[in-house]
């Protein structure tokens, strides 16, 4: 009879726990995954290319098919000076909506795209300086798939003051 | 012998299950972290503040009826915020009277260590009458800042001025309802504001 309670008591135990651990990882999931479920949620497309925009006009072309150039002119890019980005895509169905430039402590950024003709999408802008001389800028291209999930394609370029 | 092979059995039965939970839990995290997605910033939406004005405390919802363009800065700023206060001041000479009275400018100092209302008051009179100026706590500037996506800092440099301030140099519109409705970026001549202040005005007119 104790054996066999031992072992039930064991059971038992084993399935509590189980069911605890269980719930716990249900819960972590979906409040995690609630959370990334935002707006504010970007699944980052993978950016190989050494291109460096304060110099060039980037061309990417991703494994399923789309291609996108992009490019910022005048150049070379300053802060504080006006400043338009042009974007163009093909063979995709992604619709552009912004670009999102991020630096620590310098303010929300983020001019939209305006279509300018078909599979040409333009945005102004003008970027921040501060006290140094230079700011590394991440530049996000921010899209659309036609499932509605946002995507971003990062670049990163290195902005002076005139 | 039986007893020590059950023990056997059963310690092997019972790390089975713990380390199928474990690997279980795992998963769930692995999968979460794995996956390549990033959070931005959210988009701002605008809103009311209160800071201190020389009459006294403003809110901006006073100035509702008007179209009003908030521009953070400070009077030591030596080349962007007269800058941009002179093109404000000259789109604003380029309205007719009746336009006049509808617009508002706020130019709010966030270097309120230097600037006072009255140092403040003074600035604004080179440039224009419609020019208010205001200025508040840290704390109070941080909160209208951020409500318009807007920063500021104070950083050291080796100079007389012991000190400057970084800050958004953009330009918020608000329209007469008191919602945000555009944001010019710097460098903008008098004539683009002057096209973005009709732009609101005619919205609403």
């Amino acid at each position: 009879v104790t054996r066999f309670s031992s072992y039930f008591l064991l059971f038992v135990f084993l399935i509590v726990l189980l069911i605890l651990l269980g719930s716990g990882t249900y819960f972590y999931r979906s409040q995690f995954l609630s959370k990334k479920n935002t707006v504010n949620t970007v699944t980052l497309l993978e950016n190989n290319s050494n291109c460096n925009l304060q110099n060039d006009l980037c061309s990417l072309e991703f494994s399923t098919g789309e291609k996108i150039s992009f490019e910022i002119s005048p150049r070379p890019i300053y802060a504080n000076q006006k400043q338009k980005a042009i974007l163009k895509i093909q063979h995709s169905d992604w619709t552009p909506e912004s670009i999102d430039f991020s630096s620590e402590d310098m303010g929300y950024n983020r001019p939209a795209f305006k279509k300018i003709k078909e599979n040409v999408y333009e945005a102004d802008f003008s970027l921040d300086s501060c006290a140094f001389d230079e700011i590394k800028w991440r530049t996000l291209i921010l899209l659309h798939t036609k499932e509605n999930k946002r995507i971003g394609i990062p670049f990163y370029i290195f902005v002076r003051k005139e | 012998m039986k007893r020590l092979i059950d023990r056997l059995y059963r310690d092997a039965l019972c790390y089975r299950i713990l380390l199928a939970t474990i690997v279980f839990f795992l998963s769930g995290i692995g999968y979460i972290e794995c996956q390549n997605e990033i959070e931005i910033a959210p988009t701002p939406l605008g809103g009311d503040f209160t800071l201190q004005s020389k009459s006294g405390k403003y809110s901006l919802n006073q100035s509702n009826g008007k179209v009003v363009l908030i521009y953070f800065g400070f009077t030591s700023c030596p080349v962007v915020c007269p800058t941009t206060l002179s093109n404000i001041a000259q789109a604003f000479k380029a309205l007719n009277s009746d336009e006049l009275k509808q617009v508002q400018a706020l130019f709010i100092s966030i270097d309120p260590e230097r600037d006072t209302l009255d140092k403040l008051q003074k600035y604004s009179s080179y440039f224009h009458s419609q020019i208010l100026t205001l200025t508040g706590s840290i704390k109070d500037l941080k909160n209208a800042t951020s409500l318009y996506g807007a920063s500021f800092r104070k950083v050291k440099v080796p100079s007389g001025m012991e000190y400057t301030m970084d800050h958004t140099t953009s330009v918020f519109i608000v329209d007469q309802k008191g919602k945000w409705v555009d944001t010019i970026s710097h460098g903008a001549t008098s004539a683009e504001f002057k096209k973005a202040i009709h732009k609101v005005l005619g919205d609403k007119n």
